[in-house]
C-alpha cells in the first residue's frame, strides 16, 4: 500500500512538472508570432 | 484565439492556459487508465507505473523529435542550449506518440508485464490526453486552417477567430473530437478484442485521422518541402503496424493472399497521398475533390493495416472463447 501511495505521490508531482514544462507546443521564444512556416521548416 | 495566455511567471518557468491545459489532460488521462486498468484486473502498481514511464517518455519523445526536426532552424534562431530547456516549449504529436510506446514498452520489458495488455489499457487515456492537449490550442494561435469567408459559417466550433479576428477553421477541435472519438472506440475495444488490438486501432486511427486532418492546418506545422512532418510520421506508424501485423500472421500460417493484397497495395496508396498533397499545393483541382480522394484513399489504406483476413476473425473468437472460459 505503501509503495502505491509514494506513486501516485510521484505522478502528481509529474503532472504539476507539465503544467510548466510544456508551456507551449511551439517555442515560447518565438511569441507566438505565427512564423511563416519556412522559419520552422525542418529543410530551411 | 489569442496569444500565448501567461497565468504566472515562475523564475524561468512560464505557467500558461495551454500548460495547465496540457496537465489536466494528463489527470484524466490517468484517471481514466487507472479506472480501465482495475477493469480489466491488473494491478494498481503496475498500471501506476507505466503511467510514470509512458508520461516522461512521451515529453522527452515529442521534445526529441521537434528538436530533430527543426535542429537548423533551432541552431540559427535559439542556439543548442535550446534544446534541454523543455520549459521553453516546442513539441510534436508524433514524437509524443512514440516515446510514450518507448517508455512503456522500457517498462514492460524490465518490469516482465505483458507489453500488449499494458498498451491496451493505456491507448483510450493517451487519446483522451490528446483531446484536452488539442482543445487547450483554443488558448494559442496554433491548430488554426482554411479561412472561412462565408458568414453561415463563422460560429464556434466549426470555426474561431484568430488572433487578429479573421475567422479560420477551428481545425483543432476536429482533432479534439477526432481523439474522443478513437478514446471511446478504445475503450471499447479493450474488452472485445485480442491483447494488442485496442492499441493497434488507436495507433492507426490517430495516424490515419492526422493525414487528413493535418493537411488542413495553416498554422506553424512542421513540414519537409509540402509534406507535413506529421503526415510522415503517420505514415511511418501506419507501415510498422502493417509490417509487424503482416510479419505475425505470415509467421503463423504462410503467406495468404490479403497478405499479399495488402502489403503489395500500401506503397502505391502512399505514393497517392503524395501526389495528393502536392496537387493542394500546385494544381488548379478544386481542393473539396482532393480531399474527398484523400478520404477514399485513407479509408482503404486503414482496411489494409486493421483488417488482418478470416483468421484474425477466428483468432478474436478463440480469444474470446479463452477469456469466456
Amino acid at each position: 500500500m505503501r509503495s502505491v501511495i509514494v506513486r501516485i505521490i510521484i505522478l502528481a508531482v509529474v503532472l504539476l512538472m507539465l503544467t510548466v514544462l510544456a508551456p507551449s507546443s511551439t517555442p515560447v521564444a518565438y511569441g507566438e508570432c505565427r512564423l511563416p512556416a519556412a522559419a520552422v521548416d525542418g529543410m530551411v | 484565439m489569442h496569444e500565448q495566455i501567461v497565468l504566472a511567471e515562475l523564475g524561468p518557468f512560464l505557467l500558461t492556459a495551454y500548460g495547465v491545459c496540457i496537465a489536466a489532460g494528463a489527470l484524466l488521462a490517468a484517471l481514466l487508465t487507472i479506472w480501465l486498468g482495475k477493469r480489466r484486473k491488473l494491478r494498481l502498481r503496475s498500471v501506476l507505473d507505466g503511467l510514470l514511464c509512458g508520461i516522461p517518455g512521451a515529453l522527452l519523445g515529442a521534445r526529441i523529435l521537434y528538436c530533430a526536426v527543426t535542429i537548423e532552424s533551432i541552431s540559427v534562431n535559439l542556439g543548442l542550449e535550446f534544446i534541454p530547456k523543455l520549459w521553453e516549449g516546442g513539441y510534436t504529436l508524433f514524437g509524443g506518440v512514440w516515446g510514450g510506446l518507448a517508455g512503456i514498452a522500457l517498462y514492460a520489458r524490465f518490469s516482465g508485464q505483458k507489453l500488449s495488455v499494458l498498451l491496451d489499457v493505456m491507448a483510450p487515456g493517451a487519446a483522451l490526453f490528446l483531446a484536452v492537449a488539442r482543445l487547450g490550442e483554443y488558448f494559442t494561435t496554433q491548430g488554426l486552417g482554411f479561412y472561412i469567408f462565408d458568414e453561415a459559417f463563422q460560429w464556434f466550433p466549426f470555426a474561431v477567430q484568430d488572433a487578429y479576428g479573421y475567422w479560420m477553421a477551428s481545425v483543432f477541435v476536429y482533432e479534439a473530437l477526432a481523439a474522443l472519438l478513437i478514446a471511446a472506440l478504445c475503450a471499447v475495444l479493450l474488452f472485445r478484442e485480442k491483447p494488442g488490438g485496442a492499441a493497434g486501432w488507436f495507433l492507426a486511427l490517430l495516424s490515419l485521422s492526422q493525414i487528413l486532418l493535418d493537411s488542413w492546418r495553416h498554422d506553424g506545422y512542421l513540414r519537409f518541402g509540402f509534406v507535413h512532418v506529421n503526415q510522415l510520421a503517420a505514415v511511418a506508424t501506419l507501415t510498422v503496424l502493417l509490417i509487424l501485423d503482416v510479419a505475425r500472421r505470415v509467421k503463423q500460417s504462410g503467406w495468404s493472399a490479403w497478405a499479399i493484397i495488402r502489403s503489395a497495395l500500401f506503397v502505391p496508396l502512399v505514393g497517392l497521398l503524395i501526389l495528393i498533397e502536392f496537387g493542394l499545393d500546385k494544381s488548379g483541382i478544386d481542393n473539396i475533390i482532393l480531399y474527398a480522394v484523400m478520404a477514399a484513399v485513407l479509408i482503404v489504406m486503414g482496411v489494409t493495416v486493421l483488417h488482418g483476413g478470416r483468421r484474425r476473425q477466428t483468432a478474436v473468437a478463440g480469444s474470446r472463447a479463452e477469456h469466456n472460459g
